[in-house]
């Protein structure tokens, strides 16, 4: 796995941290390992997905969705952070 | 620029200026330039926050180039371009403003920390007891 820059450095986790992690125990199929790991990952996927599907297919309410997905994913990753950092 | 003196009705749908007769007159929508691309880049911009922030700064600055650029073609002529794209274009630019803030927060934390290093390393430098050790 890659590892992170900051973690080598500085001894304090960045906000993508335990995204790999995440990742593989989403590959084995602990959904709920992942969650915990990362709980901004799916909705990652999730929005990803979304923004291929409404390129491909202009959704009406599209824009509006990711733009709101957006907002909601920064919110979970930034939350996330700081629980993480001062837990 | 003509169509638009020509037709000064053309802020009426798609389909009613389809029924028009004179092909010339109707004015085909078409999406902005580069909507799609600046929301692409202002997602992934918040996607890739890991990488020291530098790469979440360059995505977010060139959505937010692109975006601007695209803006002053839309505000020149509002009805040429469909609004889906406009709405794109629009999701994109506040993507890539938020994105490009926190991966700059990101950017200045790691730029702090590698002053703080030289500094500590520079003054343990000239600190250093050269006389005894040449």
């Amino acid at each position: 796995m890659q590892p992170c820059f900051y973690k080598s450095n500085f001894d304090i986790e960045c906000p993508g941290c335990g995204m790999q992690r995440a990742l593989v125990e989403l590959l084995k199929g602990n959904l709920w390992e992942s969650i915990k790991l990362y709980p901004a990952l799916i909705p990652v996927i999730f929005m990803i997905f979304y923004l291929v599907l409404h390129l491909l297919f202009k959704f009406k309410n599209g824009a509006a969705v990711l733009k709101y997905l957006f907002i909601g994913n920064t919110t979970v990753i930034i939350g996330a952070y700081f629980l993480k950092l001062f837990t | 620029m003509e169509e638009n003196t020509q037709n000064p009705q053309s802020q009426v749908p798609g389909q009613q200026q389809q029924q028009q007769p004179q092909p010339q007159q109707i004015i085909t929508q078409m999406a902005v330039p580069n909507s799609a691309a600046v929301l692409v880049l202002g997602i992934l911009s918040i996607v890739i926050c890991w990488c020291y922030g530098l790469v979440g700064i360059i995505l977010g600055v060139i959505a937010l180039v692109m975006a601007g650029k695209s803006e002053k073609l839309i505000r020149e002529n509002s009805d040429r371009y469909t609004e889906g794209s406009i709405k794109n274009l629009r999701a994109g630019k506040i993507c890539a403003i938020i994105g490009t803030s926190i991966s700059s927060v990101l950017f200045t934390i790691v730029i702090v920390y590698l002053i703080i290093i030289g500094a500590a390393v520079g003054t343990a430098f000239t600190l250093a007891p050269w006389e005894h050790v040449m």
